[in-house]
């Protein structure tokens, strides 16, 4: 009878935030593990250039190959230093084979010695610091930057967490405030930027208390507080809203000179320029049923997802569902042996209990729509859900373009919340994939390359 | 990797709230609203409410037997019954229609009334269109206005409010006994159209005045409304516009704006007619315009036209209107170049 009684609770048209759970521990390090993969390429038949031979000894730190065409491209460096011991492709978290590079470690952690860019003496030069940037790893736009002729000179960093449990970002300005904002610092000069927008939550008021205190003197910076959270794949829709003056008479294109950063970019960039540490490391929260309690881990990026769920007291052999990111916009995963990639801020994962259809209760069953605008009233971009989603179903396509399928940010939240149990975002998903013929956003857009 | 994992698109959290909820709110809602009419108009009123709501349950089941589980087995009815895919009788949309449905009666309709105004509500305003979702106006107002145009007469026959103690003294082992009917007479909006006289609003928001069974009493219909606006389960778009264009339009035309909000079933049609989410429009601006139509229309209605109240036509218009209001509110994006 689940989902035939009523109850008399309120329903929020979000889900329950649950940050404290993660962010009131401390967070862990997931130490080396068995083995390391670093992909090289991030979609498929992207380019890459591989730099390394089987049977080669890395130091974590050394370049072991390049992400996509130069000059956008992006190296990739070893996280742990051990022998190669196969470069071909293997499994990548996106579903499909990548280019990689296996590393055994030897355990060691042996650091390879690379000179922190302030002391190459590259703070002044714009050109030459992006390029330090690339080569060090650092997860920034590169492809706008290169586009626009380093004419970037505002900058968005969405600090808000928009999935729930997952707190990595929060996390981060919580423990390494200090770093971040000399990171951005060095960033905003290098841009010289004009304006620079944090966006971060009202409910993280000690949060949002740090962030006063380390950024008092950068000129431009406005912490701006907002009611709820925006994904990631909203920045272009938040960059429209937040930069351009007449809202009403704004135009549809993001204006160039907008870069969105993460926040996990902005350590990345203190370690590249003050250390000279390339981006090995990532802070992640690992949340879900199948893991002992939500926490925040630092891994070392390309570790496979099964040393991550072992050390968070999780049993892969009773897992059922597992995703990189949240459980809203999560990337589903078919296998445990897919490596982390830099983009992901979290790992869910559920054990397998009650997923079988037939065990559902009946009323968890697709219904036709009763147009109760739920999600209407939720959709952070403003389109229309099932209006879209209907012409999707009858294979109207040039109006599901006309009523903004590729305005959709894959948010997921009309599917949380519809009655009816229409699986809105798979269709819009779909749409977007009969309209293009390839998939979008989420699962094609390069973001370590190319954006946020 | 020995174990298997589910790959399925996000995202993998859901409410647990279902369309059936959605219904059974209304149903909670109504609550009040019976106990206050069952006062008022004595067991009469459960007896009507009863009989409308078997009736449309009744023909639910029935058509969807006969018409939308082709492989229906009869053998263990109640058991396939209960358990077939096709059948969603217990999604409460029934009885909610059913319920409202009473709600538009008057106290003293014969017991036919209710079961033949149930059976088309649902045969004719809902499945023929295709069942949940699909019907374009609200079934229950369906039902009303097919008994106010084929029995006016039976229809429009008001009566007041019962004397509990008489009900007492007369009581007796004989079934006739259990009904008391009021005294006849004419719902406040006929008294101001006809005479010319005007009923004070305390009765209005108490509720012992003559009416139908579930628009006297503003007080219980408030305390229902309260409780969806606070469920969620009906926004605050279609009531405010609607109630708000009643109140303006009434004041220009030189009408008593309170009187016009209280008497009659405006407040029950604002609440839980106007916002059934199937006929009602998803665009936020196409329910603020679906709301000034109907009170538009009530007003023209009550004011210039021949009937005293307009409630039940103005909202069965909109109810038309709104694929249209829906067409219009919605933004258009160019394609994307390239």
């Amino acid at each position: 009878m689940d989902g035939f009684l009523p109850t008399f609770t309120r329903r929020l048209l979000t889900p329950p935030a649950l940050k404290g759970l993660a962010l009131d521990r401390s967070s862990s390090r997931a130490g080396i593990p068995e083995r390391v993969i670093i992909p090289l390429q991030d979609v498929p038949d992207a380019p890459f250039d591989i730099m390394v031979k089987t049977g080669d000894f890395v130091r974590s730190g050394q370049k072991v190959g390049l992400m996509g065409k130069p000059p956008a491209c992006i190296s990739a460096h070893a996280t742990t230093s051990g022998k190669v011991d196969h470069t071909g492709p293997l499994p990548h978290p996106l579903g499909f084979k990548a280019h990689a590079v296996s590393i055994l470690p030897n355990g060691e952690d042996e650091q390879d010695k690379l000179m922190p860019l302030d002391d190459m003496g590259l703070g002044g030069d714009r050109e030459k610091l992006f390029e330090g940037f690339r080569d060090m790893g650092v997860p920034l736009n590169y492809g706008l930057l290169y586009a626009s002729g380093f004419k970037v000179s505002r900058l968005l960093i969405n600090a808000t967490e928009f999935e729930p449990y997952i707190t990595s970002r929060h996390q981060l300005i919580k423990e390494r405030c200090q770093n971040l904002m000399d990171g951005l610092r060095v960033l905003a000069g290098a841009c010289s930027a004009s304006r620079i927008f944090i966006l971060i939550e009202k409910e993280q008021a000690s949060l949002v208390r740090l962030l006063r205190q380390a950024t008092k003197n950068i000129p431009g910076l406005i912490i701006k507080s907002v009611a709820r959270p925006y994904p990631e794949t909203a920045n272009g829709f938040l960059a429209r809203k937040l930069f351009s003056k007449n809202s009403i008479f704004r135009s549809p294109a993001v204006p160039a000179d907008i870069m969105a950063v993460d926040v996990s970019s902005l350590l990345a960039v203190y370690n590249a320029f003050f250390a000279g540490l390339p981006h090995t490391e990532q802070l992640i929260t690992v949340a879900g049923s199948g893991v002992k309690a939500p926490q925040s881990v630092w891994v070392k990026t390309g570790t496979p997802l099964t040393h991550i769920i072992t050390h968070s007291g999780g049993s892969p052999s009773c897992l059922g569902r597992v995703c990189l990111g949240g459980p809203l916009m999560g990337i589903p995963q078919h296998s445990l042996e897919p490596p982390l990639i830099k983009r992901a801020k979290g790992l869910f994962a559920a054990v397998a209990f009650l997923f079988d259809e037939h065990r559902r209760s009946r009323f968890y069953k697709k219904t036709p729509c009763i147009k109760c605008a739920k999600c209407v009233d939720v959709c952070p971009v403003s389109i229309v859900p099932n209006l879209v989603a209907d012409y999707v179903d009858n294979e109207h396509l040039e109006d599901a373009e006309r009523f903004g399928v590729f305005r959709c940010v894959e948010c997921g939240l009309c599917e949380y919340v519809c009655p009816s149990r229409i699986p809105l975002l798979e269709t819009l998903k779909l749409g977007k994939v009969m309209l293009k013929g390839e998939e979008s956003l989420l699962a094609r857009t390069n973001l370590e390359t190319l954006g946020w | 990797m020995s174990n298997r994992l589910i790959v399925s698109s996000p995202p993998y959290l859901k409410t647990g709230e279902t369309a059936h909820c959605l219904m059974f709110d209304v149903f909670i809602a109504s609550l009040p609203i019976l106990a206050a009419s069952t006062f008022f108009f004595g067991p009469r009123a459960l007896w009507i409410v009863f009989l409308s709501i078997s009736s449309a349950i009744l023909t639910e089941a029935v058509i969807q037997i006969l018409f939308k589980a082709p492989g229906f087995r009869f053998k263990p009815f109640l058991y396939n019954f209960l358990t077939n895919d096709d059948i969603d009788v217990l999604d409460g949309s029934a009885l909610a229609t059913g319920l409202l449905l009473a709600f538009t009666l008057p106290p003293g309709s014969p017991f036919w009334m209710p079961v033949v105004g149930a059976f088309v509500a649902i045969a004719i305003g809902k499945q023929v269109f295709g069942g949940m979702g699909y019907n374009i106006f609200n079934p229950a107002l369906v039902g009303r206005a097919f008994i106010l145009a084929a029995w006016p007469g039976n229809a429009t026959s008001w009566t007041g409010t019962i004397h509990w103690g008489e009900w007492l003294r007369s009581i007796s082992i004989n079934p006739n006994s259990w009904m008391l009917d009021g005294v006849s007479t004419a719902t406040p909006l006929s008294l101001l159209k006809l005479q010319g006289q005007m009923t004070t609003p305390l009765h209005l928001i108490i509720g012992n005045v003559p009416g139908s069974l579930g628009e006297t009493s503003a007080i219980a219909i408030l305390l229902g409304a309260a409780y969806l606006l606070y469920k969620g389960t009906i926004g605050w778009h279609i009531p405010a516009s609607y109630v708000g264009s009643v109140l303006l339009l009434s004041f220009v035309l030189g009408e008593n704006p309170v009187f016009h909000v209280f008497a009659g079933g405006l407040l029950l049609g604002a609440f839980f007619m106007a916002t059934d989410v199937v006929t009602s429009p998803v665009t936020k601006w196409g329910r603020l315009i679906f709301g000034v139509g109907a009170g538009v229309v009530t007003m023209l209605v009550r004011t210039f036209g021949s009937y005293p109240e307009g409630v039940c036509y103005s909202i069965l218009l909109m109810n038309g209107l709104t694929p249209l209001i829906d067409r219009f509110t919605s933004r258009t994006y160019q394609p994307a170049a390239g």
